[in-house]
């Protein structure tokens, strides 16, 4: 056996490794640029230089309409952080300091909403308490002021509230606030003088980088601004790219959306790295504790528990069950008003929905979101395998794959669109670059994380019993892998099997997706259609998620720090 | 490969034996960094076959990169390792781990979660292309050998630590490998499984005649298990001999410090006599009279004369406190506390603190004076202090 040993130690078996791990990542470098790099680039070049871009397209920014609606994207994103940082804190307190009945209930209640598309939920409030909506059609109250400025800062502020929740949650959880809480009670301090002595100090910056984070989604948001502000004439930035695009057309509109975007782009990228900071000062926090930080709740509710907690149900049932609930009725209503006229069959939306060129749309839609999510799922496995070697190359491809989703998808889709138009216009594969290249972090986290729990020994044991790089990788990597692959898959399908913001912005005649159908249906007026149509949208989000989730609980997966900023960017 | 699979299930295959006085492993002049930091610096090593051998240091010492360049986790940078006579390592070749026939027993045991128990222990023999039934039954032999009889069917994460322990040493033991390696196979497992765990890896390989390295920090786990024991220090072997001769005879005071001296002082001999001499400590005030023994004894001293830099060693039993003015030199009693049935008393001579060790229960007081009698040192050459930290 010796003589055989001695026999290889002519070969060099190290050396085609290396080889092809060059290839590897010359792969993913080439993969990166086409995504990400070049399209950003493009985006900057067309800005600054481009034809009718440069000197035109700013001078158009300058523009009064564009800086109106700039005014409009600044004014409205802020009160709707201020409401949303309100509500975010009122609901961490609440959960985590107070006595409410059934207050872990709430919290999921509270954050559930976030898995419904920003479209539908504009949709289901229109359907809920807009002029000749459920409301008025039964005790005549309308909120007229829904469809507007007023509308959209609250949606965006609901939307908004779950994220803040979840930080300040977070924060307040960890055990160190907790311990400076019950210093302060020893000390003798009431309870509200803890709260703002202590508490909130504490847990300012979670609050502060919450509060960033929606002000820079609220900022990016197109779905909810597209279903309220248009309509009534009222324009933001997102919706300004979006109309440019859609009505004016021509390589000027593109230009002047591409100077726009790249505009929108940097305020992002900055905002985003204000967060950042905010959010090392909250990791520094100290691990959060396995219980609740307290036994003795800091806040005693004494008797108004209950009135509480029937305010609490209140908002859940008016936020969320009243629109969604009206959204169900009106789908299956028969015509324009709701109330008792038996013409149609129930289920006559929901035929209109799910055929022709909406089912097309469907099926366009899933082939979409199941490529993108299959390409993002493996890519993502690759590049995390490829990281576990320390290489400079793989660790800027990776920073650069997870830059789209930090951006608007406005941003991301003009990019992609200036840079790849002249070949892909008007084709899925322009929409699926775009999917890729935004959702591509998902992967890379997702499956970095489940390979980072995947001990290097685990690999050496395979290596010493006599299993070859290929093998080993095959036998233990793999199998530590796998359900980090199924999670991203599950999460990149969520995402773009909905995404509106970037393929309104990129589909052609014959490329419309789900998403564009709902919001043309919307914009055409057809009540009874969109509904329909935004029912079955959440419904496949919804299963998919439900999906997801039971996957990841039987397999105990390990999910990417994605799950907090992810609904932030929601499409 | 085809070899490989020929072998037959005897542990230990026609063919493999080593020539009679080869080594089983062979260092040369390796060296080994990590990016701007050495981690071994010219170890030269010859392991005989069937040898059980320890490798000690403290943490830092490298000893975990020595085991891995052994295994091939990590290639020297510069020397020659071989395996039976084979070269694995060298400028231009490095064979990899999986084709090196080892076993390799991990410290925090490495057990693939996704696979049973047998399926673990049965992963070496599977690579090497043995049937499924076979190497079932085997992974089972070597299960009911580790006391884990009707085990194989779990999974490896609902088995305690000490079970989890004996798994990983059976699949270390699995695929008949030339050589075993272990990276501190006790010292993630509590006091009351480590002999039980000793006397398994030593009956292991000794059944098996299996070449076998051992890393630990623990100098006792070093002397209990091994034949012949390594002592690192920064990168280089301090000393490579016998428990008996690294007791007896240590290189140098951090070789006599880690295994275990605890009274080891740099000196300079002042006068000297047959079978005593008087040195100052470093503080260059504290003089101490010490007994070497007679040339040929085990505690000995030939060569020092007047001036030269020695390290004293005392041991603990052989230091006697009599009556104070009745000694060689007065100390004074700091504390004195009963341990393990004798009386452990702690004497300040000087600027040295001296640990004693007396039979019977403490008698003495804190601040007592006795004189002291140091019997039976071992004096050291002096180039020993200086390169010891």
């Amino acid at each position: 056996m010796s003589d055989s040993l001695a026999g290889l130690s002519a070969e060099r078996p190290a050396l085609g490794e290396r080889q092809l791990h060059r290839l590897k990542l010359g792969l993913l470098a080439v993969a990166a640029l086409i995504l990400v790099g070049y399209p950003l680039a493009d985006l900057l070049r067309s800005a600054l230089s481009g034809p009718g871009g440069g000197i035109g397209a700013w001078r158009a920014i300058a523009a009064r309409p564009v800086v109106t609606a700039l005014t409009h994207t600044v004014v409205v994103s802020a009160l709707a952080t201020m409401l949303a940082g309100a509500l975010g804190v009122t609901m961490a307190l609440l959960v985590a300091r107070s006595d409410l009945p059934l207050r872990r209930w709430f919290g999921g209640a509270w954050v559930a909403p976030l898995i419904v598309p920003a479209y539908v939920t504009g949709v289901a409030w229109l359907d809920a308490y807009s002029r000749a909506g459920l409301s008025d059609d039964l005790a005549h109250v309308a909120v007229n002021w829904l469809s507007g400025p007023g509308g959209v800062v609250l949606l965006l502020a609901l939307q908004g509230a779950p994220l803040i929740y979840l930080l300040v949650f977070a924060a307040l959880r960890s055990a160190r606030i907790g311990a400076f809480e019950e210093a302060a009670r020893s000390a003798g301090r009431s309870p509200i003088g803890i709260l703002l002595d202590i508490t909130l100090p504490l847990a300012k910056s979670a609050i502060a980088g919450g509060m960033l984070l929606v002000f820079v989604s609220s900022a990016a948001d197109f779905g909810i601004p597209a279903v309220l502000a248009i309509p009534a004439g009222f324009t933001t930035v997102t919706t300004v790219i979006y109309s440019d695009l859609s009505f004016a057309g021509g390589a000027n509109a593109i230009s002047s959306a591409g100077a726009l975007s790249a505009l929108l782009g940097v305020v992002a990228i900055a905002l985003l790295i204000a967060t950042s900071r905010a959010n090392r000062g909250r990791a520094g926090a100290g691990p959060t504790s396995g219980h609740g930080a307290t036994s003795r709740p800091l806040l005693a509710l004494g008797r108004f528990r209950l009135v509480a907690a029937a305010g609490c149900a209140a908002f859940v049932v008016v936020t969320t069950a009243i629109p969604l609930g009206a959204l169900f009725i009106t789908s299956v209503s028969p015509g324009f008003r709701l109330v008792f006229a038996p013409v149609r069959w129930v289920g006559s939306s929901y035929a209109s929905a799910l055929s022709g060129q909406n089912l097309a749309a469907l099926g366009r839609s899933a082939l979409l979101a199941g490529s993108a999510a299959v390409i993002v799922a493996l890519g993502g496995a690759f590049v995390a395998l490829l990281l576990r070697r320390e290489s400079r190359l793989a660790s800027a491809a990776a920073l650069l794959l997870s830059l789209p989703f930090a951006l608007p998808g406005s941003v991301v889709a003009i990019a992609v669109l200036i840079a790849w138009q002249r070949w892909l216009y008007g084709s899925l594969l322009i929409i699926l670059l775009a999917y890729v290249a935004r959702f591509a972090v998902i992967g890379v986290r997702t499956s970095t994380a489940t390979l980072g729990a995947l001990s290097e020994d685990l690999v050496e044991a395979a290596r010493v019993s006599g299993a070859s790089q290929w093998r080993a990788t095959r036998d233990v990597v793999m199998p530590a892998l796998w359900p980090g692959i199924v999670t991203s898959f599950a999460i990149t399908f969520l995402f773009a099997v909905h995404e509106l913001t970037m393929s309104s912005l990129l589909y052609g005649p014959a490329t419309k997706t789900f998403a564009v159908a709902v919001l043309d249906a919307e914009q055409a007026g057809e009540v009874a259609l969109t509904a329909a149509l935004a029912i079955v949208v959440t419904a496949i989000t919804v299963i998919v998620a439900g999906a997801a989730l039971a996957v990841r609980s039987s397999r105990r997966l390990v999910v990417a720090d994605v799950g907090i900023e992810m609904p932030a960017w929601q499409p | 490969m085809a070899a490989v699979r020929a072998a037959p299930a005897a542990p230990e295959p026609a063919g493999q034996g080593v020539p009679s006085g080869g080594a089983a492993i062979e260092l040369a002049g390796v060296s080994l960094a990590y990016r701007d930091h050495t981690v071994l610096e010219g170890v030269d090593l010859e392991i005989r076959p069937g040898e059980i051998v320890a490798i000690v240091g403290p943490s830092g010492s490298g000893k975990s990169s020595l085991l891995r360049t052994i295994a091939g986790f990590l290639e020297p940078l510069d020397g020659v390792v071989r395996i039976n006579g084979g070269v694995v390592a060298a400028s231009g070749v490095n064979i990899p781990p999986e084709r090196r026939r080892i076993g390799f027993v991990f410290q925090h045991y490495a057990l693939w979660p996704h696979m049973t128990v047998r399926e673990n222990v049965a992963y070496p023999w599977k690579t090497r292309g043995v049937r499924t039934e076979e190497r079932a039954r085997r992974a089972e032999q070597l299960l009911a050998r580790m006391g884990l009889d009707g085990f194989g069917d779990r999974s490896p994460t609902t088995l305690s630590g000490g079970q989890q322990q004996r798994v990983a040493l059976a699949r270390g033991l699995a695929g008949d490998p030339r050589l075993l390696l272990l990276d501190e196979p006790l010292s993630s497992v509590d006091a009351a499984r480590r002999d039980e765990l000793q006397t398994l890896i030593i009956d292991a390989a000794r059944a098996q005649q299996l070449t076998t390295v051992v890393t630990t920090h623990d100098q006792r786990e070093a002397t209990t298990l091994a034949d012949r024991v390594v002592v690192l220090s920064a990168g280089r072997i301090a000393q490579f001999a016998t428990p008996v001769e690294l007791y007896q005879h240590p290189a140098n005071a951090f070789v006599a410090r880690f295994m275990g001296a605890l009274n080891v002082f740099e000196a300079t001999v002042v006068d000297r006599g047959n079978g005593w001499l008087r040195v100052t400590l470093r503080d260059g005030a504290t003089e101490v009279l010490a007994h070497a023994g007679a040339a040929g004894s085990e505690a000995h001293d030939e060569t020092s004369v007047a001036g030269d830099r020695v390290v004293l060693v005392a041991r603990p039993e052989s230091i006697r406190l009599v009556a104070a003015g009745a000694g060689d030199q007065d100390g004074t009693v700091v504390r004195s506390a009963l341990v393990d049935g004798r009386s452990e008393v702690r004497v300040e001579v000087g600027s040295a603190l001296l640990h004693v060790f007396e039979t019977g229960l403490p008698q003495r007081e804190t601040g007592e004076r006795a004189g002291v009698v140091l019997e039976h040192c071992l004096v050291l050459r002096g180039e020993g202090a200086r390169t010891s930290g």
